[in-house]
């Protein structure tokens, strides 16, 4: 069989942030091959179970072939009339272990994934990637979102952040990212989980951007 | 026959870099030696032009691999009255290639009798880092004002060069561009570059592990109008001091066995023998008396 | 399975502790204690000959997770399951307490993961264990560990006692002799006899026991410092030994002294302080820069 060794169509930065209540998750929707940009609408959050929302960079096959996976494990769960789907820290905790495994096979999924949710009051937020770290966070950001954005996620968290804060600020850092990563593209998609709402994942829509900004006027 | 002046003449060190050891030490390098690292400034540095001037800022963490070597140098460089240099990399390259030009400059102006424009210093710079290929290790935000305005430069280690109202170098580069393209406006006032200039930095303080300590800032208004700000904001004291005190009591360390070398001074031996007691009793009588 | 005959012709890079006089000769000779998983293994797999030495993730340009791309088409990026994620974990044993130790910044390359995320587990009320060097390791580890300690006290009734654990992490971590745990390993806890004791290990199993030990990316610094300070070691005239409290006033110095030099080590630290009654956490903070 032939694993993965390096990543072919691949998505960049997903940014992840906690609000009061819930929790945030970004992305474009370009998929790359090396500096094509070949696809244009690939959609990189997702959802997963009831309460979970998944975003993945890295490489587009791989984070489907997850996907699966995590079908897989939620499908079991339903045939075997268990109780209700799993929680995203079960769920974060599940994918670390499949990552985890696959990279001590020497066959890893080359994916950075933000993983967020809320279950019975639990707002959670946690990242994977393909070696198996982990760790749950208030922001998380992947690919050039954790040099470029997550700086400015970390400035602006705060525990009573409100939901429109917090779209606004994500919002202003995929426009950042937009500017000075050149494996994006001008159109994203949001997801939110709220205990009440559960989960609601966007349409893809455009950013506004400027460039004029910060060019040379002489 | 060399004469002793030839010999000495040879002795005498020419101007520039040395390049006699480089083939020895690309021998032992294939050897397996392991060449010593120089100090790095892992370093955030950046600038911005804003309506009346150029503010520069730059954190003060010195890095040497993993260990930092200094916490709290100073990399805001001094080029001329009215020109300042941030310097990234081998802090020795920065270091010694902003005081070379920095001197280069003065005698210019001397030579002159004008001010420096910030091109020259430029210009100069980037020549000097081409001609040395990237070896001199020195990413370098040059700003100033001079007759035609306000200038920022940023210069690349192989000599290429930038002009942008805000720029940014260094391994905090991207936590601090992200400020920028955050907050950046047109006409800035000076409060207001100053502030986006210290968040800049900041990021690059509290998410690049190259980054660290303190806020320098440096605002050029124009010649001979600088206020150079070292030490601006003063973000990470040390958090705890331990309460028991060392214990080194004398004698911890035991000595084994001791030998004392007379001090020679010229041709005069002074041993213990020697000595001669110091007086040390009242003087009784005779000599001068102030009564 | 495919691939295990490949596997084990890896030869790791971490550092372990070597007992040899064949160390060091002249400039050519294995580096000790040499930080950094370099990964020559992903393309020894794939091709099974020797392989140049890959990239190593471990610095901050190359760690973005997208390909690398010079013209057209994707280009290799090696894969390499190691990480160095940084921090310092430590731990101190007294005549009737322990104290064990870690810092919880967890990082990789220059970046920051996150700020809080402890290197202490606790084990039961005699012993903690800590660990620095890879998290997904470290993780997978614990999780070994504490299956083997649970089936252990079923079987046997009674919780696992501190010299029994230390046998037991070391056996796991030679169980991987040739695809290392990265993960450097200290245990703080009482011994049968209610005294501290301490036992550090190298990442394949080998280990001692001790009364003070440092380990991750503040070693170099602070083991000769604890060495001096906490055991006096050198000393012709020995102050008494530390109090607990004296010793938990001397866990804070010398982590605050890390975080000053040390660019792994920040954020805050917790510290499991063992006693007759149980394991109690503490925790304090450390700079973030």
């Amino acid at each position: 069989m032939q694993r993965t060794q390096q990543p072919i169509v691949t998505g960049t930065s997903v940014l992840g942030i906690k609000f009061d209540g819930g929790v945030m998750v970004a992305a474009d929707t370009l998929g790359s091959y090396g500096s094509l940009a070949r696809f244009r609408d690939l959609r990189r959050v997702r959802q997963a179970g009831e309460y979970t929302l998944l975003g993945g960079s890295g490489d587009y096959m791989d984070f489907e072939a997850m996907l699966e996976y995590v079908d897989e494990l939620l499908l079991e769960d339903t045939t075997l009339d268990a109780p209700p789907s799993y929680t995203p820290r079960e769920l974060h905790q599940y994918l670390a272990r499949i990552y985890y495994n696959k990279r001590s096979e020497f066959d890893p999924l080359w994916n950075q994934l933000v993983v967020g949710g809320v279950r019975d009051g639990d707002v959670f937020l946690g990242y994977v990637d393909l070696q198996g770290t982990h760790y749950e966070d208030e922001t998380v950001a992947t690919g050039y979102g954790s040099y470029i954005a997550r700086p400015l996620l970390r400035e602006a968290y705060r525990d009573d952040l409100t939901e429109a804060e917090a779209r606004k600020v994500l919002e202003d850092a995929m426009r950042v990212l937009f500017y000075r990563d050149a494996r994006t593209i001008n159109r994203i998609q949001i997801g939110v989980a709220t205990e009440a709402g559960g989960i609601d994942i966007s349409e893809p829509f455009e950013l506004e951007t400027d460039w004029t900004v910060g060019i040379r006027k002489h | 026959m060399a004469s002793m002046n030839d010999v000495v003449q040879s002795l005498k060190p020419a101007g520039g870099f040395e390049f006699d050891l480089c083939a020895r030490n690309n021998m032992l390098k294939q050897m397996g030696l392991k060449a010593p690292k120089a100090t790095s400034t892992g370093t955030t540095i950046v600038g911005l032009v804003y309506k009346d001037g150029v503010v520069l800022g730059a954190d003060t963490r010195a890095t040497g691999d993993t260990t930092v070597e200094d916490k709290n140098c100073e990399k805001i460089h001094y080029i001329a009255p009215n020109v300042y240099c941030c310097g990234a990399g081998t802090a020795a390259d920065t270091e010694n290639t902003t005081a070379l030009i920095s001197s280069q400059l003065e005698l210019h102006r001397l030579a002159t009798g004008r001010h420096s424009r910030v091109v020259t210093a430029l210009t100069l710079l980037k020549r000097m880092l081409f001609r040395y290929q990237g070896h001199v290790s020195a990413a370098l935000v040059l700003g100033g004002v001079d007759l035609n305005g306000p200038h920022l430069y940023t210069i690349y280690p192989h000599g290429s060069t930038d002009e942008l109202p805000y720029v940014t170098m260094g391994s905090g580069s991207l936590a601090a561009m992200g400020v920028f393209e955050a907050g950046w406006k047109e006409n800035m006032s000076e409060d207001e570059a100053v502030d986006l200039v210290a968040a800049a930095i900041r990021a690059g303080i509290f998410n690049d592990l190259g980054s660290g300590s303190n806020v320098d800032v440096t605002i050029i208004r124009g010649v001979d109008d600088v206020e150079v700000r070292r030490g601006y904001q003063i973000l990470n004291p040390r958090p705890y001091a331990r309460v028991r005190p060392n214990d080194l009591t004398r004698g911890t360390t035991t000595i084994l066995s001791e030998t004392r070398t007379p001090i020679h001074a010229g041709h005069v031996e002074y041993t213990n023998e020697d000595a001669v007691d110091m007086e040390t009793s009242p003087v009784e009588s005779g000599g001068p008396s102030s009564s | 399975m495919a691939f295990p005959m490949q596997r084990e012709l890896y030869l790791p890079t971490v550092p372990t502790l070597t007992v040899s006089s064949q160390m060091h000769s002249g400039l050519s000779g294995p580096s000790l204690g040499s930080h950094g998983p370099s990964g020559p293994m992903a393309a020894r797999l794939a091709t099974g000959k020797q392989a140049p030495v890959a990239p190593s993730r471990f610095s901050a340009a190359s760690s973005s997770s997208a390909a690398v791309t010079v013209g057209s088409g994707p280009k290799t990026a090696a894969f390499s399951p190691y990480v160095l994620n940084g921090g310092t974990a430590l731990a101190l044993a007294g005549k009737d307490f322990c104290i064990v130790a870690g810092d919880t910044r967890m990082s990789a390359g220059y970046e920051i993961h996150t700020r809080n995320k402890p290197k202490t587990y606790r084990i039961n009320d005699k012993c903690s264990i800590a660990m620095a060097g890879m998290q997904a390791d470290a993780t997978n580890l614990i999780k070994m560990l504490r299956f083997r300690i649970a089936m252990y006290e079923r079987k046997m009734g009674k919780p696992m006692s501190t010299q029994s654990l230390a046998q037991l992490v070391s056996t796991t971590l030679y169980r991987r002799r040739f695809f290392p745990i990265y993960a450097f390993v200290v245990i703080g806890g009482l011994d049968e006899d209610g005294v501290g004791s301490v036992y550090g290990y190298d990442a394949v199993g080998s280990f001692e026991r001790s009364t003070c030990c440092v380990q991750g990316s503040g070693t170099s610094l602070l083991q000769p410092v604890l060495d001096n300070q906490f055991d006096f070691k050198n000393h012709s005239i020995k102050p008494d030994e530390l109090t607990l409290d004296e010793s938990i006033d001397l866990v804070k110095d010398v982590f605050v002294s890390a975080g000053e030099r040390d660019i792994y080590t920040g954020d805050s630290v917790e510290m499991h302080i063992i006693t007759a009654d149980g394991v109690r956490v503490e925790t304090f903070d450390l700079k973030r820069d």
